[in-house]
């Protein structure tokens, strides 16, 4: 019996090697694919600050005991690091208003703890180098983006087939009804020589835009695998790496200020940024163009999307943008690398407090979103198979504007409390308030049971 | 080229939520309907005509099925026959006996009598099942024997009805709606203007104590307490030693959210919703409330005890509307019972969050057109998904889906 309720275990996955086993059975007949590497071990840090639980106690196994012991003993001597030792290095680029990281280990090391930064040459995971090599014939390791090319060209053939099989079965039946009508009249004849020369267009059309299924003869079909590996090229010795991670500014601002794990700087050899004129470059960039102002109210989209990304981050979830499904961010229970999202996140801002009655922020939310864009967004999302979350942010009036007013009271006058100059982010951040609802289309022929 | 929608000759009211161009129909099953008694599946969609001869046979036969059964001939006996006389001043529709199916479900017994609603009596008057009769001789004639009334045209009814007790096109586009789907459906307690609804509070006290023994096991077993407030300008999790995730991300949980367990600001009824109601009418958008409850068929329903509806609706028009703000939403939410997830999902989190703890179903009527949309409070601050890190993922334990096979939809 295994008891480790109190601390849940991270380092032993019983289920760890499973995936790696189905993978080598071939599946309805097709080509079995190299085994999958292990991610449950890649990922197992949620986040770059390492946590160490203990081994899993197991009653009526005394050695689970000593182990115990030894590991709790050798960690209160000598604790091992929460946090990277240095810190990651980012450098911030002026010119485009982004953050990179460039160094490879930091790169890895941040996808595999927690799932931050997308690559620049990759779809999400930095994969450019892989895929290089394996283009070139020196690796022969998969990558994502190779998997879901291969699963689309399959998925094509499939498809080609089937309507290979039917335009068949039409052809027979065609030919039956007509031997069947022996002498049929010309019209109809002609009708089906019709259709029957559709078909070939069909045809023709089909084999010149996209490989076909068994290709013409003349065409050797080896040349529709995705990157087939060639084999006379001169190994080249080495790749240099093109591509980097950028961070989102969210990203960036979780991993310095809640986690620090992470420094920004401006140039590989200049000192780290403080907090504080981080926060004001991302506040500042979060308009386009850039707005630089001294002071930064609670309504600069990037504190909101900022309370957004933390609070999701906070309660464990895996939070990575969402423009590919035209919404603010997508919500992975363990990560990308597991599982599709569940959740997709639209940031909405309320103005609910007095201050911001009148204001132009306030009425611009107050209009309201029409419900064609609601319904656009939703349908997108069930298209999708991901369930839409209405995140509504309560934005509280600046410091000083507000102060000792209930809702409803009557708010500043404008002059003062335009915004002010963040010395206290984290006090900042307890006063938004979120709420979240779940939206999704209702259909009374299904839900009649 | 497609095979011709058969619009012009459609049944006389389709269910205003389904597109009719969505999909070729194929009606060939409805000469088939009268010797089974279940519903008959659709047949195989043909997306363009392909020369054989079996496929225009099908669609040949797939007509003829379609005009026999809107040629048939509906007969009423007369002692089945509903008939109504419409008060003009009130609205309601008095007849004289309740007979039929409809009855177990609509309108209400009063001196004998059946009473009906304007959007009941339109109902039955659409369907056939209703006729109604001007009191006394005509519009305007008062006197004269009660039984001489004339017919009422349909013009007439949905001149009169539409309009009487708050009943407008909107809701009676729902109303008809749900009904022709077979739910049971009446009035919400909100149903005029000025009507004050029952405000929900929080959930009942037992729940409340069991929070505070949770917590209190909470204390025991999962490790420290937060104690000193967080840093100003961060980092959130210094250096230091860490057991578990949990006692990391409970570090950084600093941003309040809205816990749906309890009411927000409600406490007795009366108070709150006046409270709420001037709130509202300061931002200067109107108070949502739900017009319409709703019964599944399939819940044994009894007229005399409804219980609880399934389904609590709101109506909306889209074209003076938009998509409603959070006070209005939080005001509409406030005005349904706190419904949280069963028990069974337990184990289930995004089961739990799609669930939600109140929720409310929109209808929103764009000229004719419904949609319904459900709204829910899913509650994220409840679902402390690092707990449940070394647990994998409840029923997808090993990684969910992964990379399967053809099922991709995106990541």
């Amino acid at each position: 019996m295994i008891i480790a309720a109190w601390w849940p275990d991270l380092r032993s996955w019983p289920w760890s090697n499973k995936s790696a086993h189905q993978a080598e059975k071939p599946i309805n007949g097709r080509p079995p694919r190299a085994p999958r590497p292990n991610y449950n071990k890649i990922h197992a840090q949620p986040l770059p600050v390492n946590a160490y639980p203990l081994p899993p106690f197991i009653a009526h196994n005394p050695l689970s005991w000593l182990h115990i012991a030894a590991v709790y003993i050798r960690e209160n001597l000598s604790p091992p690091p929460s946090h990277p030792e240095p810190h990651y290095r980012a450098l911030w680029l002026a010119s485009t208003g982004t953050i990179h990281v460039t160094d490879e280990q930091t790169i890895r090391a941040l996808w595999e703890k927690g799932f931050f930064g997308k690559g620049s040459l990759s779809r999400s995971e930095p994969t450019w180098l892989e895929r290089e090599k394996r283009k070139l014939g020196v690796s022969a390791a998969d990558t994502s983006e190779q998997w879901t090319r291969q699963r689309r060209e399959e998925r094509r053939q499939f498809k080609n087939e089937r309507a290979k099989k039917e335009r068949e079965a039409i052809e027979e039946r065609l030919r039956q009804e007509t031997g069947d009508a022996a002498n049929g009249t010309a019209v109809v004849r002609s009708e089906n020589q019709r259709e029957i020369s559709i078909v070939h267009e069909e045809q023709t059309t089909i084999s010149s835009s996209t490989p076909p299924v068994n290709g013409p003869p003349n065409q050797p079909s080896s040349s529709h695998l995705p990157n087939p590996p060639p084999q006379h090229l001169p190994l080249p010795l080495t790749i240099p790496n093109r591509e980097h991670l950028q961070l989102s500014p969210e990203e960036t601002f979780f991993l310095v200020y809640a986690l620090d794990a992470l420094t920004i700087h401006l140039t590989p050899t200049s000192p780290p940024l403080p907090l504080s004129t981080l926060l004001n470059l991302l506040c500042t960039h979060s308009t386009f163009p850039p707005t630089p102002t001294p002071t930064i109210p609670p309504s600069n989209p990037f504190l909101i999307s900022y309370t957004v990304y933390h609070h999701f981050r906070s309660l464990g979830w895996v939070v990575r943008p969402g423009i590919k499904f035209g919404v603010d961010y997508l919500l992975y229970q363990r990560g990308p690398a597991f599982a599709h999202a569940q959740f997709s996140i639209v940031v909405v801002p309320s103005y609910r407090h007095a201050y911001w009655r009148g204001r132009q922020e306030a009425e611009v939310g107050r209009k309201g979103k029409s419900w064609w864009w609601v319904h656009a967004v939703n349908r997108v999302q069930s298209q999708v198979l991901k369930n839409l979350v209405l995140v509504f942010v309560e934005v509280p009036p600046p410091v000083g504007a507000g102060e000792g007013e209930r809702d409803g009271q009557g708010g500043g006058d404008g002059q003062q409390g335009q915004g002010e100059e963040i010395k206290d982010i984290t006090s900042l951040l307890k006063r938004y308030k979120i709420r979240e609802l779940v939206l999704k289309r209702w259909t009374p022929n299904r839900s009649r049971d | 080229m497609t095979t011709p929608p058969l619009s012009p000759s459609r049944p006389p009211s389709p269910p205003p939520d389904l597109d009719p161009t969505d999909e070729t129909q194929d009606f060939r099953f409805l000469s088939l309907a009268p010797t089974t008694s279940t519903l008959p599946r659709r047949g195989e969609k043909d997306f363009e005509p392909h020369g054989t001869v079996s496929q225009s046979s099908t669609l040949a036969a797939s007509r003829d099925a379609m005009h026999a059964a809107l040629s048939y001939t509906r007969s009423q006996a007369p002692k089945h026959a509903l008939v109504g006389v419409l008060e003009l001043e009130s609205g309601i529709t008095r007849v004289e006996r309740e007979r039929g199916i409809h009855a177990r479900t609509m309108g209400r017994e009063k001196g004998g009598g059946w009473e009906l609603l304007p959007e009941e009596a339109l109902y039955l008057l659409e369907r056939g099942g209703l006729e109604v009769r001007w009191r006394g001789g005509g519009p305007g004639e008062e006197g004269g024997g009660e039984d001489e009334g004339l017919p009422m045209s349909l013009q007439a009814a949905y001149a009169f009805l539409v309009g009487a007790q708050g009943l407008n096109v909107e809701r009676y586009l729902v109303y008809a709606g749900l009904k022709r789907s077979g739910y049971v459906v009446l009035r919400g307690p909100a149903w005029y203007e000025g009507d004050e609804e029952r405000h929900y509070g929080g959930p009942p006290a037992a729940i409340e104590e069991e929070k505070g023994w949770k917590r209190w096991w909470g204390m025991l077993f999962q490790g420290k307490e937060v104690g000193q407030s967080p840093p100003a300008m961060g980092p959130l999790v210094g250096k230091g030693f860490y057991r578990s995730h949990a006692d990391i991300y409970r570090l950084l949980s600093i941003v309040p959210c809205h816990d749906p367990t309890t009411a927000t600001k409600h406490e007795n009824t009366s108070s709150a919703s006046s409270q709420s109601n001037r709130a509202l009418e300061d931002s200067g958008s109107p108070r949502l409330r739900p017009c319409f409850y709703v019964w599944k068929p399939s819940t044994p329903y009894k007229k005399s005890a409804p219980g609880a509806p399934d389904f609590r609706v709101a109506v909306l028009d889209a074209r003076d509307s938009s998509f409603p703000t959070l006070q209005q939403l939080d005001d509409l939410l406030q005005s349904v019972p706190y419904n949280p997830p069963p028990a069974s999902m337990e184990r289930q989190p995004v089961q739990k969050l799609k669930h939600g703890y109140r929720n409310i179903i929109l209808a929103i009527v764009d000229q004719g057109v419904v949609s319904y949309m459900r709204i829910a409070d899913a509650g994220f601050c409840k679902e402390k998904l690092y707990d449940r890190l070394g647990r994998g993922t409840g029923s997808k334990r090993g990684g969910g889906r992964g990379r399967g096979r053809g099922r991709g939809r995106g990541r």
